[in-house]
């Protein structure tokens, strides 16, 4: 019988003991978070960014060498991209989560396309997104663009030249 | 979103358990629970725990437990050579220390499930840190910029600005 309420009563002691510790790990995780949604850049990248070469040799010593010379490869192929490519990632990095989990999905069927119909859409997004949002709405109720494309193509520029909009 | 887990606030990861989030942000946590495997594993791992509380049967309490409770507490208080002799005896110690050696047991299981739950750091001589957690954020960050390099660089063999 007191086993129980020496439980709870321990439980509630050890809660409140760990109250103000709390409190100060939320304002600095609230801190954080405030300062990581104003990051361009995953912050994960960030910080991989800013090692030396030999930092980042030891930060991942521990991976299985395919998986980590496979990881080397792909930042350093993120270190040499260009101005535009980087404002591209950083219009994507800004978009709210769920937006990113659309743009994801639409990948994936623009993935399935034949390459001359990817790089078709490629332009038509490239030629949309920088359009103000009223020119952009009156271009996808021509007959120029209904012409041009299949209803999944449509939608699949439709979503792309909203989610990377110059002008929301 | 950010990781709750690697943001430090997983009063944000146990509210979105509850169900207590509003919906915008129970959105933002489905996406992201659906890739990060940490959190994913933790919502797991709290699931368990909320189904044993919810199958634990508390024993009934008599109601003339407080009367029996006083009636005892002033037994035992009524000498203290009472109390150190209850102390003393082998017998009547066990009885004592039975609730101890139960906490003990709870907490001995705790630090063992926290132990076995929480990744080790890789930490390395010159301080350079980076969690398991941490690659696998990485990895997926990259999968995002090699998404949207590929959805706008390969027309031209460079990226197209936007």
């Amino acid at each position: 019988m007191k086993l129980p309420i020496l439980l709870i009563a321990s439980l509630i002691s050890l809660n409140l003991m760990a109250q103000p510790a709390k409190k100060a790990a939320n304002a600095a995780a609230r801190k954080e978070a405030k300062k990581t949604a104003n990051q361009k850049v995953p912050p994960i990248l960030e910080k991989l960014r800013g090692m030396s070469p030999d930092e980042r040799q030891k930060a991942l010593k521990t991976l299985p060498p395919a998986r980590r010379q496979r990881l080397e490869a792909r930042l350093e192929a993120y270190d040499r991209m260009n101005v535009r490519q980087r404002k591209n990632v950083e219009r994507f990095q800004q978009l709210p989560p769920a937006q990113q989990q659309q743009v994801r999905k639409v990948y994936q069927r623009f993935n399935q396309l034949p390459d001359d119909r990817k790089a078709t859409l490629r332009q038509e997004v490239g030629k949309i997104a920088p359009m103000g949002e009223e020119a952009r709405k009156n271009y996808f109720n021509s007959e120029e663009f209904r012409g041009k494309y299949n209803d999944q193509e449509q939608q699949m520029i439709h979503q792309l030249a909203d989610s990377f909009a110059s002008e929301k | 979103m950010s990781c709750p887990i690697y943001d430090e606030s997983p009063d944000l990861l146990m509210d979105f358990a509850a169900g207590k989030l509003d919906w915008e942000s129970k959105q933002r946590m489905d996406v992201h629970v659906s890739k990060c495997a940490i959190c994913h594993e933790a919502l797991a791992a709290q699931a368990m725990v909320w189904k044993a509380l919810d199958e634990w049967d508390a024993a009934p309490v008599s109601m003339d437990f407080d009367a029996k409770l006083y009636a005892r507490i002033e037994t035992q208080h009524a000498t203290v050579w009472g109390n150190l002799k209850s102390l003393l005896l082998p017998a009547t110690t066990w009885f004592r220390w039975q609730p101890a050696i139960g906490m003990a047991g709870v907490g001995a299981l705790f630090l063992a499930v926290f132990l076995l739950r929480t990744p080790a750091p890789a930490v390395h001589g010159d301080g350079v840190r980076m969690e398991s957690h941490e690659i696998e954020q990485a990895e997926l960050a990259l999968d995002d910029v090699e998404m949207v390099d590929k959805l706008f660089a390969e027309s031209k063999g460079e990226a197209q600005s936007l």
